[in-house]
């Protein structure tokens, strides 16, 4: 074997360890196409690096990232490009049974003024919280953006979070503290534009313990504000007819 | 050992199936959230991170390829880098993805690093492994592996040559090799 080569065989285990910067792990991969004993070197050392996560303390995920996960994957259907219309999908509870429903609508109508008033006045509320998290977004590149929503009145004991997923071009609602809507209602979730046009983004009812976890298969590019409100169910309105009375800000 | 259940589920992934990508979850789920907190060291980035990693594996599901390396190499490498990515504040494209040509004369069909270190490969086995190693040599392995620091960065932080990184780098995988094969969880190809 060559001094070169001795080199060269010097960086297997750390490119096999993931230790290289970028351009001794392209001399590594060159290398490994062309040497079959150091191939051999790195195959012989991968399951020692693929045993190590193994080493790590076990510990439960939040149940709730399982469901934002499956909520994104069911309206981001793989290699397909996000559809025009908002769709919301309600998951189902791992071993449980329905985590609300949901039905996809599209349309938009307008928007009583004196509705603006509230949703405005939630929307200060959670302002600073909202750029306090959209700073600690950025940290990350292309980072899930959260933003908080506010419950008052009948739903003051409610709050959630929407989630952004930029890169998915999609958005996770989740809510907690929500209690059943009257009976016939259902609650209906809105996306507001910068001109104040609601559009409709589906229904749901909360589970029994008041949670619900919503998937909303579009960019939240041009929203400004999320809101729910009280409709006539099982299909909701076309428009609000009732006041929000949960709703929060979005900074796109 | 879910060697043969894993290929079945990843040509349900690769169709589009999210009740596969449940049973993924499910499967790898908590091992992928465990190794980003512990990499982390902030549930709430690993929860992030997590799920961003399993949505790029949604995504790229027919890019999985069980010839390379087993599903739960699959999940926890994209784990793995994800987190670090985060920790060091890189972008997804700086990131180098470790790949080993394939040596089929060597490495059989379907044969990955996974089936070799057994299903019944506990973690206690693991950590006596990495117990066995001279300190020095355990925290090359685990400053690289969990910090992702290059051999470079290591040598300047404990403040060693980087050849003796490398060396240390290079016999505690020999050593851990060794040690998982005399417990019987690695066979030769």
């Amino acid at each position: 074997m060559t001094a070169d080569h001795d080199r060269l065989e010097e960086l297997v285990a750390e490119y096999v360890l993931g230790a290289c910067d970028e351009r001794d792990a392209e001399v590594a991969r060159a290398h490994l196409v062309a040497c079959p004993s150091c191939r051999a070197l790195a195959q012989r050392l991968m399951p020692a690096v693929d045993a190590l996560p193994l080493a790590v303390d076990e510990m439960a995920p939040p149940e709730r990232l399982r469901a934002r996960i499956l909520a994104v994957a069911a309206v981001t259907p793989q290699q397909s490009e996000p559809t025009p219309a908002a769709r919301i999908i309600a998951l189902p509870r791992r071993g449980a049974g329905g985590g609300g429903s949901g039905i996809g609508r599209g349309g938009a109508a307008g928007f009583p003024v004196m509705y603006w008033a509230a949703v405005a006045a939630l929307a200060i509320v959670v302002f600073v919280l909202v750029a306090w998290n959209v700073r600690l977004a950025g940290q990350l590149d292309q980072a899930p953006a959260r933003y908080p929503l506010v419950g008052t009145g009948a739903m003051s004991g409610a709050s959630g979070t929407v989630t952004e997923l930029m890169r998915q071009n999609a958005a996770v609602v989740e809510l907690t503290g929500v209690p059943q809507p009257r009976e016939g209602m259902v609650y209906e979730l809105w996306l507001i534009d910068a001109s104040n046009r609601p559009i409709p983004a589906g229904v749901f009812t909360p589970n029994h313990d008041g949670r619900v976890t919503l998937a909303v298969s579009r960019s939240l590019g041009a929203v400004r504000t999320v809101a729910v409100t009280q409709e006539a169910g099982p299909t909701g309105a076309r428009a609000p007819t009732q006041k929000p009375e949960l709703a929060g800000q979005v900074i796109g | 050992m879910d060697g043969d259940r894993d290929v079945e589920l990843a040509e349900a992934l690769a169709t589009g199936d999210v009740d596969a990508l449940a049973r993924l979850y499910d499967r790898y789920g908590p091992l992928a959230y465990s190794v980003s907190v512990r990499i982390l060291g902030d549930p709430g980035k690993a929860e992030d991170v997590v799920q961003d990693a399993f949505l790029k594996l949604w995504n790229g599901a027919g890019r999985f390829d069980s010839h390379r390396g087993s599903l739960r190499t699959w999940v926890i490498t994209a784990v793995r880098n994800r987190s670090i990515d985060y920790l060091r504040g890189r972008s997804a494209h700086e990131r180098q993805e470790r790949e080993i040509p394939l040596e089929t004369e060597a490495r059989g069909a379907g044969s990955d690093p996974w089936r070799e270190v057994a299903a019944s490969l506990e973690r206690d086995v693991i950590r006596e492994a990495l117990a066995s190693l001279p300190p020095e040599q355990r925290q090359a392995v685990e400053l690289a592996y969990f910090g992702g620091y290059s051999h470079r960065e290591i040598a300047e932080m404990i403040r060693v040559p980087l050849s003796t990184v490398k060396g240390r780098m290079r016999l505690a995988l020999e050593k851990l090799n060794s040690y998982l094969h005399g417990r019987g969880f690695l066979h030769d190809g």
